[in-house]
């Protein structure tokens, strides 16, 4: 549980997922590692709330990546105390280091929903509003999951609901012998193990499960790609409905990466737009392209766009050598300017325009068959961050259950571990079971002398 | 005790002379103050009124923390003890529990001989009848025969006796145990105080003759060849020679018997309305729950070392005198058995728990104690825990010290009262070490390094013992540090860290240190075995006490809060936790509940 007073630290993205990666630090101690860990001519803490660039450095002071920080101090601040952000490359290593700098410095990892708890007692944020606050009451996930029109087999709440059946049963086996030595019988380890296996696989389904149905719930992630100038921000914009992204007749406008959730045909999915790929890269877009490639090859698809007024041609032909991997559609844009005679044909290519929206009812009508196509088959399985952090809590204690009778020692330490993954599916559910254990052991077992 | 024209003044009566009021008497006398116990029958102290043997799993436990804590319970046990065993020997070291047969007249001898050598206690036979309650307030206790206690401080204790009831097939006769009245005028008494009870049952089997039984049709069982005592500080040990028990086991047969009356039985006629516990079914129950079980074990169980009579434990029954007469004899081993008593179900009052607050005091009277099977608990052990937790806080109110309170990772008594008072009971109340969420740290050994400082403070540690009991500490210490300094034959790791291995040679490890107690020996690589397990069970109890130990205040409008359920604001509202850990102890109070009303706490303080 939250002591009130520490500092915290959390990803703000997903891991693994984006080029860019962003860690927030909160509390008094954010000032301080600050100074310590991110180097610059000017001082974050000097310009609040503007993104400046500078060198991320290790403990020992070594220059480990080249970075955004932010600074919000107290309280105009998501959680209203003082808080920092960092955006770094999207390296493993380089936020592994972070992260065990930040814990050196005396910060901790925050608690799942920590950030909006906090943000909630400082008056920022109505309990209801705060989004992290609102899972831990509404556990109902497979609402999301009828919200995008899937009818899984089994919703999420029964098959969570059967793992807690299978925990607190072996429980009731496991605790009736220790409780009642006389009157139980008493079979080998061996046994115990043999009872433990199948519930920890049920749990690693249902964690492989979740895992692949993320989809749903944080949306499909779709590169728009291609060439400078043939178009991305514009199909990004015209997707949106409005104009998020800078259009320029220039090439290079976009240097950074954006992204924005959508719902299409109630499948959420993640645009991206991102820098043109071209090999000779001017000074500063060298990065932005760096990280669109890196973006679209991590995304679950990517559109292909080139100019279909001008035709494919030499750029284009860079640009998905670059890109090393193929393509969900290619799409050739500015069909208003070349009307019929389009060059499209060719390539298979989607023909559209972003000027006059036509052929944008083709696209979102082949992403979202795409996207039903893609959706886990065998049911899905939909847990918000904090219910799959119990779930992991529950693997990890089964399996250390699975040590302790494995090296053949103690059943007591197994069962104990037993009780720390019904204490985490508990947590999960969001239900205290006391007495349901002992239900189970007295009508299981003839118990009492 | 002074007397004079108002009646005789103690500091505090204790009402009922069973294991709770035993244990209360000798830990209030012990503390210094003027107690009285009131009895039926002074020669009834203590007595065993189910089956002879106390201890077991979590029950053990429970009895070595009475130890610990100064009580009697477990030195009585010692010393009229005749079979000693550890139950669950080969699984970890912290559920292993400690039994033994006693001889049933011995050990009430040897409880009222303790009894005996507290000047400040007076043992008084008679029945309370009243109490005298002014202002919210005990001033006195009333017995029958008009004599008048005068106290500020009243500890029920009175067992199963309240409105007692007991069957045997369709007959029924009131009295608590066979031979005994039971008390209506009291519980009217504690009604009109306000008092609501409630039913429960228990029951219990019939009781043989030795002579009569075919020994040689049973399995033998013998007791451990080194046993150990409850108490460490027990000398001489054991006390009494030892003896084998037997076991034998219904039949198909026995089954059909006891199927054919159950239309005689009270219970399956709905005679008795009081719950029976699930984990002390009469044989009815195991028969009918359990359909496809072809045979239940029965122990025979001797009531002492010269005896007649033996208990035969797992076939309680209130069937009728000649269904029991008939299944006994249908049992190998018994089919020539001779019936000294028949087994009957016992009916009686008892008062929720909840309505007591953390002293073991009534809500509603200020001075009125209860404690033992009276609310709702089952058991000698978890009786004379209760007693002596009851007294402590007597006590403590005496002295205007701190109230006596218990962690629940510090110890199974702490775990049993805020269970009962938390919670209250649906069906009679045992301790089991799974009630514990941390149970590592809960072990036999380090009881009294928990406990024994309380006892201490309070003056209860017998002259003598008390540095025995820090000296057994300090050799704890030192041993350990030669565990973790020597090497097995002088080199490679230390003998600490070949220990820690699953497949250790302990007996060749622990040969290095010179150490002949036994016990000692098994303390040690208890807690060094699973050492960083425990480790992490403290911090984790650590860390919820640090959070949950957070106070409700009470202007806190829990209606008002946003995201809980109905049920969980009734709940909260009808039980009125003081603390966050109260509140998480209410069932269906969830962790997100937990965190909306943290949230709120927090809002108030800021503001
Ligand atoms: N006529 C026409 N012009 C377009 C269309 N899409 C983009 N453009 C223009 O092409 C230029 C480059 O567009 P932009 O979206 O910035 O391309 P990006 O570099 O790939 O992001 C801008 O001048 C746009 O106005 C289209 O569908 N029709
Ligand atoms: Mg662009």
């Amino acid at each position: 549980m939250p002591d009130l007073e520490g500092t915290i630290f959390g990803e703000m993205t997903y891991p693994g997922r984006s080029a860019l990666r962003a860690v927030r630090v909160s509390g008094p101690l954010s000032r301080k590692i600050t100074k310590k860990l991110f180097f610059s001519k000017s001082d974050p803490w000097k310009n609040p709330r503007t993104a400046v660039s500078g060198l991320l450095r290790n403990l020992e002071g070594k220059p480990v990546d080249s970075i955004l920080a932010l600074a919000f101090p107290s309280p105009n601040s998501y959680t209203g105390e003082d808080c920092a952000e960092f955006q770094c490359h999207g390296s493993e290593g380089v936020i592994r280091g972070l992260r065990s700098s930040l814990f050196a410095l005396g910060a901790r990892e925050a608690l799942p929903g920590e950030f909006s708890y906090r943000a909630v007692l400082a008056g920022k944020m109505a309990a209801e509003e705060a989004e992290s606050l609102g899972d831990l009451v509404r556990a109902e996930t497979e609402l999301e999951a009828c919200a995008v029109g899937i009818s899984g087999s089994g919703s999420s709440r029964s098959r969570i609901l059967a793992l807690k059946e299978a925990i607190l049963q072996l429980r009731a086996k496991w605790e009736a012998r220790i409780d009642f030595p006389e009157e139980v019988p008493q079979p080998g380890i061996k046994t115990w193990k043999k009872e433990l296996l199948p519930v920890l696989k049920s749990v690693r389904d249902a964690l492989s499960l979740s895992r692949r149905s993320r989809p749903v719930r944080e949306g499909f992630r779709v590169a728009i790609f291609g060439a400078p100038n043939s178009g991305k921000s514009s199909l990004f914009n015209c997707l949106l409905g409005r104009e998020r992204a800078i259009v320029t007749p220039h090439p290079g406008t976009t240097r950074d990466m954006i992204e924005e959730k959508l719902d299409i045909d109630g499948i959420p999915m993640v645009f991206m737009d991102m820098a043109g790929a071209r090999r000779k890269k001017p000074g500063i877009e060298k990065e932005g392209i760096l990280r669109a490639l890196e973006s679209a090859k991590r995304a679950d698809a990517v559109l292909f766009l080139f100019d279909g007024s001008r035709g494919w041609d030499a750029a284009d032909d860079e640009a998905l050598r670059m890109l090393d991997r193929k393509p969900l559609l290619f799409i050739a844009s500015k069909k208003d300017l070349y009307g019929k005679k389009g060059h499209g044909a060719a390539l298979k290519a989607l023909e559209i325009s972003n000027r006059t929206g036509e052929g944008m009812d083709g696209l979102i009508k082949r992403l979202s068959e795409w996207g039903k196509r893609n959706l886990p088959k065998k049911g899905i399985f939909l847990m918000n961050g904090r219910q799959e952090e119990c779930l992991l809590g529950i693997e990890a204690a089964l399996a250390e259950a699975e040590k302790a009778v494995t090296s053949g020692e103690n059943e007591l330490l197994a069962a104990e571990k037993a009780r720390e993954a019904q204490r985490e599916i508990d947590e999960l559910l969001l239900s205290a079971s006391g007495e349901e254990l002992y239900d189970l052991i007295f009508s299981g077992f003839c118990i009492g002398k | 005790m002074r007397t004079g024209n108002k009646g005789t003044k103690y500091d505090a009566v204790v009402i009922g002379g069973g294991h709770a009021g035993a244990e209360a008497a000798y830990i209030l006398s012990g503390m210094g103050f003027d107690t009285a116990l009131v009895t039926h029958d002074g020669d009834a102290i203590s007595r065993m009124s189910c089956n002879p043997s106390i201890g077991g799993v979590g029950k053990g436990h429970l009895v070595r923390e009475i130890d610990a804590l100064g009580g009697l319970m477990a030195k009585a046990a010692d010393r009229t003890g005749i079979q000693f065993r550890i139950l669950n020997g080969s699984k970890g070291a912290a559920v292993q529990g400690l039994r033994c047969q006693s001889d049933r007249e011995e050990y009430s001898r040897e409880v009222r001989r303790i009894l005996a050598g507290r000047p400040l206690l007076e043992i008084l036979q008679g029945e309370a009848v009243e109490l005298e309650v002014s202002a919210g307030r005990v001033r006195g206790v009333r017995l029958e025969d008009g004599r008048i206690l005068r106290t500020g401080m009243a500890l029920i204790t009175s067992g199963t006796f309240l409105r007692a009831k007991m069957f045997v097939g369709l007959e029924e006769t009131y009295g608590g145990r066979i031979g005994e009245p039971s008390s209506n005028l009291l519980a009217d008494n504690l009604e009109k105080q306000g008092v609501v009870f409630g039913r429960l049952k228990t029951g219990t089997p019939a009781r043989l003759a030795r002579r009569s039984i075919n020994w040689d049709a049973a399995e033998t069982q013998l007791g451990d060849e080194v046993p150990e005592p409850f108490s460490l500080f027990s000398r001489p040990f054991p006390a009494l020679p030892q003896v084998a028990c037997h076991i034998t086991h219904t039949t198909k047969e026995t089954a059909e018997i006891v199927r054919s009356f159950l239309g005689e039985s009270p219970l399956y006629k709905g005679l008795i309305r009081g719950i029976g516990p699930r984990y002390c079914p009469s044989l009815e129950d195991k028969v009918v729950k359990f359909p496809h079980h072809e045979r239940h074990q029965v122990f025979l169980e001797p009531q002492g070392l010269d005896s007649d009579e033996i208990y035969p434990n797992g076939i309680s029954t209130s069937l009728p005198r000649k269904a029991q007469d008939a299944f006994i004899r249908s049992i190998p081993a018994l089919e020539e058995a001779k019936v000294l008593t028949y087994g009957y179900a016992v009916e009686y009052d008892f008062i929720q728990p909840t309505s007591l607050d953390m002293d073991l005091c009534f809500k509603g009277v200020e001075g009125l104690h209860f404690a033992g099977q009276i609310i709702g608990t089952t058991g000698y052990e978890e009786a004379a825990g209760l007693g002596l937790y009851a007294a402590f806080n007597i006590g403590a109110k005496l002295g205007k010290k701190d109230p006596f309170r218990l962690g629940r990772h510090e110890s199974y008594l702490g775990v049993m009262v805020s269970d009962l008072v938390a919670n209250g009971v649906l069906e009679p109340y045992r301790l089991f070490t799974s009630r514990a969420e941390y149970r590592l740290l809960l072990d036999r050994h380090s009881a009294y390094r928990r406990l024994s400082g309380c006892a201490e403070e309070r003056g209860l540690i017998p002259e003598g013992e008390s540095g025995f009991r820090g000296s057994r500490e300090k050799a704890f210490d030192r041993h350990l540090a030669d565990l973790k300094t020597k090497k097995l034959g002088g080199k490679g790791s230390s003998l600490y860290t070949l220990l820690k291995r699953s497949d250790a040679d302990i007996p060749n490890i622990m040969s290095e240190i010179s150490l002949e107690d036994p016990f000692m020996r098994a303390y040690l690589v208890s807690e060094i075995k699973d050492e960083g397990y425990r480790e992490r069970q403290r911090e984790e109890a650590e860390k919820l006490a640090g959070s949950l130990g957070t106070r409700i205040p009470a202007k806190l409008d829990i209606k008002s809060l946003p995201g809980l359920s109905r049920e969980i604001v009734e709940r909260l509202i009808s039980k009125k936790p003081a603390t966050l850990l109260e509140a998480s102890r209410i069932p269906g109070v969830t962790p997100s509940a937990l965190t909306i009303l943290r949230v709120e706490i927090e809002r108030l303080r800021r503001k």
